[in-house]
């Protein structure tokens, strides 16, 4: 059997890879034309997608059924029948990833008919066909002219009565745009009219960037009306700041609209019984939040409350895991099968295939003319141009290799950064070192860019340089070394045991180890959780599931020490109280949460016992509260932590408590921005109607508390308010986990702000947040940024899912371009040691014996000389620095670049 | 800083106690070859020949001495008495693991500037065992002039190494030791040692100015045919490679096939380009050779020393290297704990420097 | 002189890594950011693979302009690549600046999703370069 999906934008992709690559039959079901959904809308999003829809194009696992819809579902776990637009599909579990429809109801009062008024999402297309445009100006389009000034207004379609919620992604998407503009169009005026800005981390810094160095306007207000004037649009608003209201005159607006459940979620819990909130998400709860009220059907992504492509594709591979685990493995894991290569041969027979690319690239490239030129190159070559899909090409290489001798290979089309994988794993199938091949891009770096002329010449060009390179190519040994089939998991809060309990449920053996003398994290504490559920119970329940499972092994009062080794293969040591263990294992995950901070010496704290923390408070609320006045401080404390996102959420849900408790109790809250995104929105609205006063201070011109009186500058009132509280409460910023610096160093993942970075944040993709640059090590949880339970559950699913991806292959290969020493050259100097990213160069010293003339001591001289070992990423750092070359990195040689430079000019 | 002031005939006892008191194994020391100055490695300290003093001081450059201690990565220690030019060459050097840094004493001597070996040589009654500024003029004017690389030499005071040797005036000099190991070695020796004040602050100041305006006068290239025509007559012999001391490969790349083509691979080149000149890669083993030097060239001149076409390779090398080094504002052979530049960064810099 | 300059295509020879800047240029492709044809890219895994050498060399076989790209700076794929690199491409450009070719190196951090950046530099290094006229090792014997 297998598993459908039901969705094709980006949770759906994420979801299907994970379980095609572990050997799952995958259907997915996409009812429009086409893959990516709404992130191939985005301008920048969508390059980052198409790989992996490539990538899911050509699997062998994946059965893609488009422009397919559900349309009935019957039986039960482990035995669903679908109907998909006629077709008959069994699977074993679904996963349901319908993802989101952008609010449609536009007020007329925003003058939506206006061309120059547009949707967040048209305007993405706009600024994706001015790049393309000869100006690549922003063009305003009712007249055509320049935009000079453009306003963006947040919060449409979220936060009012037609959708009470936060859309929580609008306030960094609508920061990235504006960033984009201010980057093509420095001069432009842009302004952002806001409530609040609910974004956190990397998102918090754009926008600090955009108000401080791009001279974005951002106002704090509330917009009624966009009116059009003489050829202008003027915005109304309300300025939350000065209590005024103003106008401001602006050559295009942009609504940032929200996020709103897909219009087929209706249709499809009809269908499949499953059970939508009164928003029309999908149901789900804090400590399960992939699973829906039917077994067997989990749910991911935007279907199941509005967020960020990050945190729909961590829900997505949570999914998929969560789906794998009630399904049998059918399938081949790709790069599996055993190859054998043939002997290449000195003499090099060099085989050229120039690709037509579905007509991409023979429709400008004059490739005859090219095909002729080549075959005129030095020592003859042999010249195919008669392709013209990958396909095509793929099965012309292997007839080269196999039938004709050829033994390197230059193929010419597609760019290698998408198809290098795939031509590579071709040429091995027929038996030819992947590493003898040599791709050059016509399609991206010819005829998409250049005029029929030009692209023809450039591409003869390339494609002599390639041919150059590939004589001097050499065949790398592939060798392999097999996984093994366990995972360690570090920290024992909730994120790592959702992570363990998700592994050993896939079938492997897990070492869980923690620090403290007992499981359960931040949890330990005792919180009332927005779901109304106590912390002690959700534990409870964890930690019951933990010893319970056999195949978890766990270690308390623990830590890990020296990891060696790499994906698939890693060894470390489980040191501690009664511990002392050498262990291996094939994926780690780091969930090692965030330490509390303390305000000491804030408004106080220490000192005067009515000032409190937020969970401080919390816990008192567990007892009586006798205090008749309460105010509370948002964003209090030391340097060096983050703002949590669970921050005003737990503030929130504190304050509404305490108002049960005692509905007369006077509540002021002094805050910056209320950060209460995506449903915990209500909280907020509750709280306003419960009498809660919220009062925003300047972050230049804090509360201030003396002999207990609270005095803050109201910046709506422009006045100073003075309030007499009975208790003070201070929220504060979330610390990164003191182990965080030593595990970072040991397991050579970067930290930002002391949490753990993901790969994705490197080439500005988002499509990995539970991966990291170290290939099979993992992050999860509030160790990765302080995050909600529900949200560190899903994560931690993610990087459990991301780690069996992995543990379910039999063999992975050592990585081939990598830098080796010419020990004979190498005179030791060690800064190529020093060079190393990854510490993967060692200097050893050998004594050498010297040669001596008759002198009875024979002095004991020391010879030093680099080796590279297995932790090399092949960068290539070292290779450069190494004057005489005695570092070279493979694949990329010295004499192989020389080649190209020799035929570059 | 903790030293003493000796007379300068007492030199010859200083050496000699640091190696009967085993302070050092051995030590490289210039000393008198006739009218000639050279180097020798003296094991027994009755070989010292005196007066030290006079070999020490005197302006005569004939091979960077950090040239012929690289490759010491022995225990047993050698001490090197030399200019600071040499010794800064030294530290260089023990960056780059090329000497192991317990296992070099470095004594740094003032220098007054140097004139090449045979100048000296040939004029070594009328130069004498030390020149001061006034008679660098005067023999100037006479046609016997210091080396280009001494005359823009902004670091000619004894400051670097283990050990530090002053000039002071009375035929005096003021030896302290400025690091541990150089403080150990003097105590060793059992002379008296006390705080000594060795900072000579307005003195290299005044020094680096005028290096600075030598160096303005000197004739620079602008284009990278002038460069063509500096090196015309050069026979890519690489004898200022072998002499330079912080070239330190073991095989040099402009000895590989790459950078040496011979035979079949010459005759690809020329068939690639139609005409070559030979020897091959002379201008892009001089560029290369100015890249792999440009942090740790300390201006020796001993490039120039060993070129047998008189080509004026200071105003290649270590002028150039000097701008890459202000770049990076490192001094090279300051401080052997200090990092080469190629190895650290700040997370944000230089970046008017990239296009 | 001036005619000769009127005719005179450069030719530029771009080193960029795989993760940003080549990607970069793919998505110039995509979104069929037309530029000029002058460059002929090499890809190098990271900007860290650059050596000067490289660039010395090629200059020297007549290379009219060399475009190096990279990650930004604290976004290299390998952490520190780029670090390196701008080092020492900062150094070779102040040795290139003694004989007037500094202008003819060009480096950029262009990002993947930095398509028009990439475009829009490949035009202005065309013509800067257009304007120094040829590299005056061009044809010489070397
Ligand atoms: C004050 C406060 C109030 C909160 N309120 C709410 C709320 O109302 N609602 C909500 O949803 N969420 C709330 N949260 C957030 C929620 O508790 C956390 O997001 C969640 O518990 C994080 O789980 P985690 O597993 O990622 O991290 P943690 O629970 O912190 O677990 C990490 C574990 O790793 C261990 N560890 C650390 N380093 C190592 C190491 N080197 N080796 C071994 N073990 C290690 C730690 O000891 C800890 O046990 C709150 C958090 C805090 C701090
Ligand atoms: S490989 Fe090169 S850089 Fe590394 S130690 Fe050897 S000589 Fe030095
Ligand atoms: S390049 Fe010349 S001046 Fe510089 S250190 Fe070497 S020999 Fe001395
Ligand atoms: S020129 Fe370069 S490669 Fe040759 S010895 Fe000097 S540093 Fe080494
Ligand atoms: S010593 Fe003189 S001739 Fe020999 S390689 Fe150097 S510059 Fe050329
Ligand atoms: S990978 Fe792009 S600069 Fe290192």
């Amino acid at each position: 059997m297998g598993i459908a999906i039901i969705g094709g934008g980006v949770a759906g992709i994420t979801a299907a890879l994970d379980l095609a690559d572990s050997g799952f039959k995958v259907y997915l079901i996409e009812k429009n034309a086409e893959l990516g959904g709404k992130m191939a809308e985005l301008a920048e999003c969508k390059t980052g997608l198409s790989p992996k829809i490539v990538e899911i194009e050509n699997h062998p696992n994946i059965e893609l059924l488009l422009s397919s819809e559900l349309e009935s579902l019957s039986g039960s776990a482990g035995e669903f029948k679908l109907n998909v637009s006629g077709n008959e599909i069994e699977a074993e579990s679904v996963v349901l990833a319908p993802g989101y429809d952008v609010f449609d109801e536009i007020p007329k009062s925003y003058a939506i008919a206006n061309p120059d008024v547009v949707t967040s999402l048209e305007f993405e297309g706009m600024l994706r066909s001015a790049t393309a445009s000869e100006t690549g100006e922003l063009l305003r389009p009712s007249d055509g002219k320049r935009v000079k000034k453009i306003g963006f207004i947040q919060c449409i379609g979220s936060r009012c009565q037609e959708n009470e919620i936060c859309s929580t992604a609008c306030c960094a998407y609508t920061a990235k745009e504006a960033w984009e503009v201010k980057e093509r169009y420095p001069d432009m005026d842009v302004c952002v009219f806001y409530m609040d800005i609910r974004v956190f981390g990397k998102d918090e810094e754009l926008a600090a960037e955009l108000k401080d160095k791009y001279g974005v306007k951002y106002i704090r207000s509330r917009v009624p009306e966009v009116i059009p004037e003489n050829g202008a649009l003027s915005v109304k608003f309300e300025n939350l700041e000065k209590g005024t209201i103003d106008k401001l005159d602006l050559d295009m607006v942009v609504l940032a609209v929200g996020l709103l459940p897909s219009k087929t979620l209706s249709r499809l819990a009809e269908i499949t019984g499953v059970k939508t909130d009164k928003y029309g998400y999908i149901e789900t709860s804090i400590t399960n939040p992939l699973e829906t009220n039917v077994e067997g059907l989990f749910a991911c992504g935007t279907a199941t409350a509005p967020m960020k492509v990050r945190e729909s594709v961590a829900q997505a591979s949570g999914a998929a895991l969560k789906a794998a685990l009630l399904s049998e493995r059918t399938e081949m894991i790709p790069g599996q099968e055993e190859r054998k290569y043939v002997e290449a041969g000195e003499e090099p027979k060099i085989g050229v295939f120039i690709c037509g690319c579905e007509g991409e690239v023979r429709d400008c490239v004059d490739i005859p003319a090219v095909a002729e030129r080549v075959s005129q190159l030095k020592d003859g070559v042999f010249v195919n141009s008669e392709t013209n899909t990958m396909e095509e090409a793929m099965e012309a290489i292997e007839s080269g290799i196999v039938d004709q001798g050829l033994n390197r290979i230059v193929f010419a089309g597609y760019t290698p950064r998408k198809y290098e994988d795939t031509v590579r794993d071709r040429c091995a199938k027929a038996g030819l070192n992947p590493y003898l091949m040599e791709m050059v891009n016509l399609r991206e770096q010819c005829a998409w860019v250049h005029e029929p002329k030009e692209a023809t010449e450039s591409a003869a060009g390339l494609i002599a340089m390639a041919v150059e390179r590939a004589r001097y190519l050499e065949e790398i040994p592939v060798e392999r070394y097999p996984v093994i089939p366990k995972a360690l998991v570090i920290g024992g809060g909730v994120s790592g045991m959702n992570a363990a309990l998700g592994i050993a449920d896939a079938g492997y053996e897990v070492y869980l180890v923690e620090k403290e003398p007992e499981l359960g994290g931040s949890l330990r504490e005792e919180i009332g959780l927005q779901s109304g559920e106590k912390s002690s119970d959700v534990l409870t329940e964890f930690v019951d599931k933990v010893s319970s499972n056999e195949r978890i092994n766990v270690y308390t009062n623990a830590k890990v020490e020296d990891v060696t080794g790499r994906a698939g293969s890693f060894k470390a040591k489980i040191a501690g109280e009664g511990a002392n263990e050498d262990i291996d294992f094939g994926a780690c995950i780091i969930a090692t949460g965030t330490d509390e901070s303390v305000p000491e010496g804030y408004y106080g704290y220490g000192k005067d016992k009515n000032v409190v923390t937020q969970p401080e408070f919390g816990k008192m609320l567990g007892g009586t509260l006798s205090a008749n006045t309460v105010v509370m401080i948002q964003d209090v404390g030391p340097d060096g932590g983050v703002n949590p996102k669970y921050g005003s959420i737990e503030l929130m849900n504190n304050v509404l408590k305490a108002k049960e408790k005692n509905p007369d109790l006077n509540v002021f809250v002094l805050y910056q921005d209320i950060k209460t995104y995506g449903k915990w929105e209500v909280l907020y609205k509750e709280a306003r109607e419960k009498g809660v006063i919220f009062l925003r201070y300047d972050k230049d011109k804090p509360p201030k508390y003396e002999d207990g009186i609270v005095s803050v500058h109201d910046v709506i009132l422009n006045d100073e308010i003075q309030i007499k509280p009975d208790l003070l409460v201070l929220s504060t910023p979330a610390m990164p986990a003191e182990e965080n610096e030593r595990l970072s160093k040991m397991f050579k993942i970067p930290l930002k702000n002391g949490f753990f970075l993901e790969a994705q944040e490197r080439p500005k993709m988002k499509l990995t947040p539970v991966d990291t640059v170290n290939e099979g090590v993992f992050i999860c949880g509030s160790a990765v940024y302080p995050a909600l339970i529900d949200e560190c559950i899903a994560m931690s699913s993610a990087a459990a899912s991301r780690a069996c991806v992995l543990l379910a292959k039999d063999f992975l290969e050592t990585p081939a371009v990598t830098s080796v020493v010419d020990e004979l050259i190498c005179s030791g100097c060690g800064v190529c040691v020093d060079m190393c990213p990854v510490e993967a160069i060692e200097l050893t010293e050998e004594p050498v014996p010297v040669v001596t003339f008759g002198v009875a001591t024979v002095i004991g001289g020391t010879k030093r000389i680099a080796k590279v070992n297995d932790g090399c990423m092949g960068c290539g750092s070292c290779a450069s620095y190494c004057p005489s070359g005695a570092m070279s990195l493979k694949h990329f040689r010295d004499k192989q670049v020389y080649a190209q430079l020799d035929y570059a000019v | 800083m903790k030293g003493t002031e000796l007379k300068q005939e007492d030199l010859e006892g200083l050496f000699k106690g640091l190696l009967d008191k085993k302070a050092v194994d051995c030590l490289v020391l210039p000393h008198k070859v006739g009218n000639n100055v050279a180097y020798m490695l003296v094991k027994d300290g009755d070989k010292i020949e005196s007066p030290a003093a006079s070999a020490i001081f005197a302006p005569s450059f004939g091979v960077n001495a950090a040239n012929i201690v690289k490759g010491w990565t022995i225990p047993e220690r050698v001490g090197i008495v030399a200019k600071p030019c040499e010794i800064r060459a030294a530290i260089e050097l023990i960056k780059l693991k090329q000497m192991d840094k317990e296992s070099v004493l470095l004594i740094s001597a003032d220098c007054s500037g140097a004139f090449t070996n045979q100048d000296y040589a040939d004029h070594a009654g009328e130069i004498g065992d030390w020149v001061d500024s006034a008679k660098i003029n005067e023999l100037k004017g006479k046609g016997i002039a210091i080396r280009e690389a001494c005359a823009i030499c902004e670091n000619r005071l004894a400051d670097v190494g283990d050990i530090i040797i002053e000039r002071v005036d009375g035929g005096k000099v003021l030896v302290a030791g400025i690091t541990d190991m150089g403080d150990e070695a003097l105590s060793s020796t059992e002379l008296s040692l006390e705080d000594k004040d060795v900072e000579r602050q307005a003195e290299k100041e005044k020094i680096a100015a005028d290096a600075k305006k030598e160096k303005e006068e000197l004739p620079k290239m602008s284009s990278v045919e002038e460069l063509e025509e500096f090196l015309r007559d050069c026979i890519a012999c690489k004898n200022c490679r072998d002499m330079c001391p912080v070239c330190y490969c073991k095989e040099c790349f402009f000895e590989q096939p790459l950078g040496k083509p011979v035979g079949g691979d010459l005759l690809n080149l020329a068939e690639l380009r139609s005409a070559i000149g030979v020897p091959t890669n002379q201008l892009l083993y001089h560029l290369t050779r100015i890249y792999h030097v440009c942090t740790t060239c300390v201006g020796c001149g001993a490039c120039e020393d060993a070129c047998p076409k008189d080509i004026p390779l200071t105003r290649l090398y270590p002028l150039i290297a000097k701008k890459v080094q202000e770049i990076f504002e490192y001094v090279p052979g300051e401080d052997a704990e200090e990092p080469l530049p190629f190895i650290t960064y700040e997370e944000e810099e230089l970046e008017d420097k990239l296009r | 002189m001036e005619e000769a300059k009127e005719g005179f295509e450069p030719k530029i020879i771009g080193f960029t890594c795989n993760w940003c800047t080549y990607a970069g240029a793919d998505l110039a492709g995509t979104s069929r950011k037309k530029y000029p044809p002058n460059i002929r890219i090499i890809r190098l895994m990271c900007s860290g693979r650059l050596d000067p050498m490289f660039v010395l060399k090629v200059l020297l076989n007549g290379a009219d302009g060399v475009f190096i790209g990279g990650c930004h700076p604290g976004e290299c794929h390998y952490i520190k690549g780029n670090f390196y690199a701008r080092r020492r491409i900062a150094a070779l450009r102040t040795i290139l600046k003694q004989f007037g070719l500094d202008d003819r190196v060009r480096s950029e951090w262009i990002s993947a999703s930095e398509g028009d950046k990439f475009a829009r530099v490949m035009k202005e290094m065309a013509e800067d370069i257009k304007k120094l006229g040829p590299n005056p090792m061009r044809d010489k014997i070397l």
